[in-house]
């Protein structure tokens, strides 16, 4: 315990602690759209193509985090506009678009001269890492993802529902659509630090699926999905300083044992209601 | 009996395939008109030409509401097909009812208590009241669509269009559906889409046949030679007491 309240002592540890908070609410939200509406692969498929703008920054020197922005906001909303039009194989594309990303990015990286410093952070994430200016773009971010869903919540509810009605009402499906694939895409981008590319997936999914075990309402899920990220962000946090283990893979650990527990707290709990 | 619809010469279609060449068709207050024709034949490419979801690629559609020719979708109720709904979707019964009054909002808004009460009240009669609150993926095929047919009415439309609402339900669902249709035509112009005949034959007044045109038959019988002529293969469903499909005679060779 003491060793707990010394790290809060620690500058690093703190921005840890408030990048955990911002990415459970940014995720809690994205993840809830991304998982009712089941575009959970598009997500991986965005979340991948990022790499290859991390490796074009590496190669021509500038913050590779707006390499990463650039190619999942063009990959998601590509994505997008290819459903749509829905006369491709979208899942075909996706897992183009995924490995397309990923070779573009190895290739860059390789022929960066030189080591390639914070490669594994980008790929497996590095939460002590996170400086202010990471803070405060993800700060931006959550900041206009709240708005967007307080302004739009019905409308989003409703087009992911049932599209085909939504756009017999005209509730400005395609507007709705492209904002919010723009907007996953950044809310990847903008946490990869924290959880790395190859993790990210499941804070945008882990803590939603957990929630819905426990509601079926929309907006409820939304709070505790934030709720169960910020806990397993935390714990994983804690757990990797103390155990001296990557944060970012003990983060993912952490939350699908949340979600376990959950799952299996449900299950006994309906087995001595039957008895 | 006043013109609500006007179809002058439509052709619609999408990107690559014109699907509906030189419609024409007219919609009154108090049809009750059976879309009939072919899977690929075009009925839905028309719903959606009708719905605004796509726009025709010559021709015109002419709506006969009162206000501004945009608001023409506030006239207008629509109960999709049911296969595209995701039954694990967080959404509560009632909440479906109220998106129905979504068109006639603005961008930021509430629902009124005029609103949810006049959707507790359909729900009610619809029988489905002890459930308003539960998530929609809980309820059976005919209670799903008694849920999509209030929503499709709530805003009070002129014209209430249905695609292939009898596709996911049991035969007792089904008829209660096509009474309380037959009801709500008192006072709203239906189009009721469906690929076969049989029982919808009833309730509708008139048919119209898709299959690339549109041929309108002004009564709600048609046989064989007509669907022939117009060029609109679909089966003739004769219902009996057990099930059957009476096929197409045998030519005889000698």
């Amino acid at each position: 315990m003491e060793g707990l309240i010394e790290l809060i002592h620690y500058q690093y540890f703190i921005n840890a602690i408030l990048a955990s908070l911002l990415a459970a609410i940014s995720c809690g939200i994205a993840g809830t759209y991304v998982v009712s509406r089941r575009i959970v692969f598009i997500s991986g498929g965005i979340t991948h193509t990022s790499f290859g703008g991390i490796g074009i920054g590496y190669f021509l020197g500038f913050n590779p985090v707006w390499g990463a922005a650039m190619f999942s906001v063009l990959s998601g909303l590509g994505i997008e506009y290819f459903t749509r039009k829905g006369n491709i194989r979208n899942d075909s594309v996706i897992a183009m678009l995924w490995s397309l990303g990923m070779a573009i990015g190895v290739i860059f990286i390789y022929l960066t001269p030189g080591y390639a410093p914070n490669l594994m952070t980008y790929l497996f994430g590095s939460i002590l890492t996170v400086n202010a200016a990471d803070l405060y773009m993800l700060l931006g971010l959550t900041l206009v993802i709240i708005l967007f869903f307080s302004i739009f919540f019905r409308r989003i509810q409703y087009i992911s529902f049932d599209q085909e009605y939504a756009s017999s009402l005209n509730l400005h499906v395609g507007f709705i659509n492209y904002s919010l694939m723009a907007l996953v895409s950044l809310t990847i981008v903008f946490n990869i630090k924290l959880v790395g590319i190859i993790l990210l997936l499941s804070m945008l999914t882990i803590p939603q699926n957990a929630a819905n075990l426990l509601t079926k309402d929309y907006k409820k899920i939304i709070i505790l999905s934030i709720l169960i990220g910020f806990a397993g962000s935390l714990c994983g946090l804690v757990i990797s300083y103390f155990l001296n283990i990557p944060s970012g893979a003990t983060i993912i650990f952490s939350l699908v044992c949340i979600y376990l527990l959950l799952r299996l707290y449900l299950n006994l709990r309906k087995l001595i209601d039957k008895s | 009996m006043s013109k609500i619809l006007e179809i002058k010469n439509l052709d619609a279609g999408y990107e690559d395939s014109l699907v509906l060449r030189k419609i024409n068709f007219q919609v009154h207050s108090t049809d009750f008109i059976g879309i009939i024709g072919p899977n690929g034949g075009g009925k839905t490419t028309l719903i959606k030409a009708i719905l605004g979801i796509i726009k025709p690629i010559s021709g015109s559609i002419v709506y006969h509401f009162p206000g501004k020719p945009h608001d023409f979708l506030k006239y207008i109720g629509y109960l999709p097909q049911q296969n595209l709904i995701d039954k694990k979707f967080p959404i509560s019964v009632r909440e479906v009812v109220l998106s129905g009054l979504t068109s006639q909002k603005p961008l930021i808004f509430r629902f009124s208590s005029a609103d949810k009460k006049k959707a507790d009240e359909l729900l009610e009669k619809s029988g489905l009241s002890s459930i308003s609150q539960n998530p929609v993926g809980e309820l059976s095929g005919g209670q799903l669509q008694r849920v999509f047919l209030a929503r499709a009415v709530i805003s009070n439309p002129r014209l209430l269009i249905l695609d292939e609402p009898s596709t996911y339900v049991d035969n007792r669902a089904e008829f209660e559906l096509y009474e309380t249709l037959k009801e709500l035509n008192k006072s709203i112009a239906i189009l009721l889409v469906s690929h076969d005949i049989g029982t919808i034959s009833s309730y509708i007044k008139t048919i119209a046949c898709v299959n690339g045109n549109l041929h309108y038959h002004p009564s709600n019988e048609i046989n064989a030679e007509e669907l022939n002529v117009y060029n609109c293969p679909i089966d003739i469903i004769a219902h009996g007491p057990v099930p059957h499909r009476v096929l197409q005679e045998h030519i005889k060779r000698k």
